[in-house]
């Protein structure tokens, strides 16, 4: 299984370095902007969800926005993709890799939407009150005081999701995207060799998530030093 | 009509909460306030006392719409004021309210915490004027070297300090002080009570809430007893502490004084 275990590694890498990169690009792509929309969503939903006294057209657009998370959260993210792909934005002409990243984007606000909720009930209410004393809006109170600070608590459990945001993205061979793991196949397919192509794409989300992983640690190193 | 001496008029409010049950269909409500009338004229200090639980603290942020009233009005400036109004938020900058617990903004240094508001409220006064303004005020109240620190840095009383600084900030008309000096170890409460006489002495119109009765006497142009709701009595300090009438009040001051 793992004769001539070099030279076969060799040419995995080295046959066309330009198209594993490029691959490998789609993957952080996809993930890093999927995650970006996911949190501008999560953000809404919850300073929606969490609003004191909602009106009557906020009531429903909550009871909306409860739907999505339901949704969202009980489907598997490759049956959205399809979904999305071969029927809501068929006939959008996107590029695969935008809609990869729409479906994303949207998987992943439903369930930091959750995370940011819990996040910003942990906040104590008592500055939000102290916000609005001041005269400041609600929209102003929660960009400013409480948002930052949820943020900050949310930290270690946003972090998981982008590292799982990584490892998920490797469905998105099914609506034609060549990410990482569709290089791979493809590189299979005109090999022959199904172990070191696979080696190489576990060890590559492997190298990907030890780099994120450190990035993390850094990054809530900097914000915890602060208080 | 509102006498023009007048700034803020509760007319007749009530406040019920509604505590929702499992059963839907039959919801607990507390009738917190069950219809006050107080009214506040300019440069007066009015002091509330009372039981707890007697709808103090209710009171107080329905005078500033942090809760809104289930009837009656509030009266601001000779116009009646709702939270539902466009311009609540600058209504809301002229009536200072200070918290029991501070509730400073925990992720802003103390200048941070002073010129928020009146930075996003005024675009057209610079950075720089509202960051002396704040200066000055930190130095009035001996707080002058605490501008670049976080509020967990502060003790208890200067923590209440910055606070009063922040809703000055706003050139409030009115000031309302939720028992500003309940949450402080006692050797701090001189430190803020001083500060609110300051503010006495500069013709504050103010509201506090306080179970400090001998700050009380000593600041109070006219004492309310509130008690389960109701206003049962109102009057001077000496009136209230000297001659109460009703029992409850005798009741309440036996209690509170003997402690
Ligand atoms: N948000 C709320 N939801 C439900 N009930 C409330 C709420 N706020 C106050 N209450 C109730 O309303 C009544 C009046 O409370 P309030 O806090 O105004 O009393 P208080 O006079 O300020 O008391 P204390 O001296 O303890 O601060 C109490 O029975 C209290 O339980
Ligand atoms: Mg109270």
């Amino acid at each position: 299984m793992f004769d001539d275990f070099g030279n076969r590694f060799w040419r995995v890498i080295s046959d066309s370095p330009q198209f594993l990169l490029q691959s490998i690009g789609n993957t952080l792509l996809i993930a890093l902007i999927g995650f970006v929309i996911g949190l501008i969503i999560a953000s809404i939903i919850a300073i929606l969800k969490i609003h004191p006294t909602p009106n009557r057209a906020l009531r429903i657009i909550n009871r909306i926005f409860d739907i999505y998370v339901l949704i969202m959260r009980s489907t598997p993210i490759v049956v959205q993709l399809l979904l999305l792909y071969f029927g809501l934005l068929a006939s959008s002409r996107l590029p695969a890799i935008i809609i990869a990243i729409i479906a994303f984007g949207f998987n992943s606000g439903a369930y930091m939407s959750e995370t940011l909720r819990g996040a910003i009930n942990s906040i104590d209410k008592g500055q939000s009150e102290a916000g609005r004393a001041v005269g400041m809006s609600y929209g102003q109170t929660a960009r400013y005081i409480i948002l930052p600070q949820a943020f900050k608590v949310a930290i270690p459990q946003l972090g998981n999701e982008i590292i799982s945001l990584i490892k998920e993205t490797a469905v998105v061979g099914f609506i034609t995207v060549v990410d990482i793991t569709r290089a791979m196949q493809l590189i299979v397919a005109s090999t022959y060799d199904a172990v070191v192509p696979y080696l190489v794409l576990a060890l590559v989300y492997f190298v990907l998530v030890v780099i994120l992983t450190i990035i993390l640690r850094l990054l809530e190193r900097r914000v915890f030093s602060h208080s | 009509m509102e006498d023009k001496h007048t700034i803020l008029h509760a007319r007749n409010i009530t406040k019920d909460f509604i505590i929702k049950n499992k059963k839907k269909s039959n919801p607990t409500v507390i009738q917190a306030l069950k219809g006050i009338d107080l009214q506040v004229n300019k440069s007066e200090v009015v002091v509330i006392i009372g039981t707890s639980g007697g709808g103090k603290s209710t009171l107080l942020r329905c005078l500033n719409l942090l809760e809104t009233p289930t009837s009656g009005e509030i009266v601001f400036d000779n116009n009646i004021i709702d939270s539902t109004q466009k311009n609540i938020n600058e209504i809301r900058q002229k009536i200072g309210f200070v918290f029991q617990n501070f509730n400073l903004f925990a992720n802003k240094t103390i200048l941070k915490n002073l010129t928020l508001a009146p930075s996003l409220h005024n675009k057209t006064v610079s950075k720089a004027e509202i960051d002396e303004q704040a200066i000055v005020l930190l130095s009035k109240f001996g707080l002058q070297d605490k501008a670049h620190v976080y509020p967990s840095n502060l003790s208890g009383g200067q923590k209440q300090r910055v606070a009063i600084v922040r809703a000055l900030m706003l050139q409030p008309q009115i000031m309302l002080f939720d028992e500003p000096t309940s949450a402080l170890d006692p050797e701090l409460v001189q430190d803020v009570l001083n500060a609110i006489k300051t503010l006495q002495q500069e013709g504050m119109t103010m509201v506090i809430v306080t179970h400090e009765m001998s700050f009380a006497k000593a600041v109070a142009t006219k004492v309310v007893f509130v008690d389960n709701g109701l206003i049962v009595e109102q009057g001077s300090s000496q009136e209230i502490f000297d001659y109460p009438k009703s029992d409850r009040l005798k009741d309440f001051l036996s209690k509170t004084l003997a402690k």
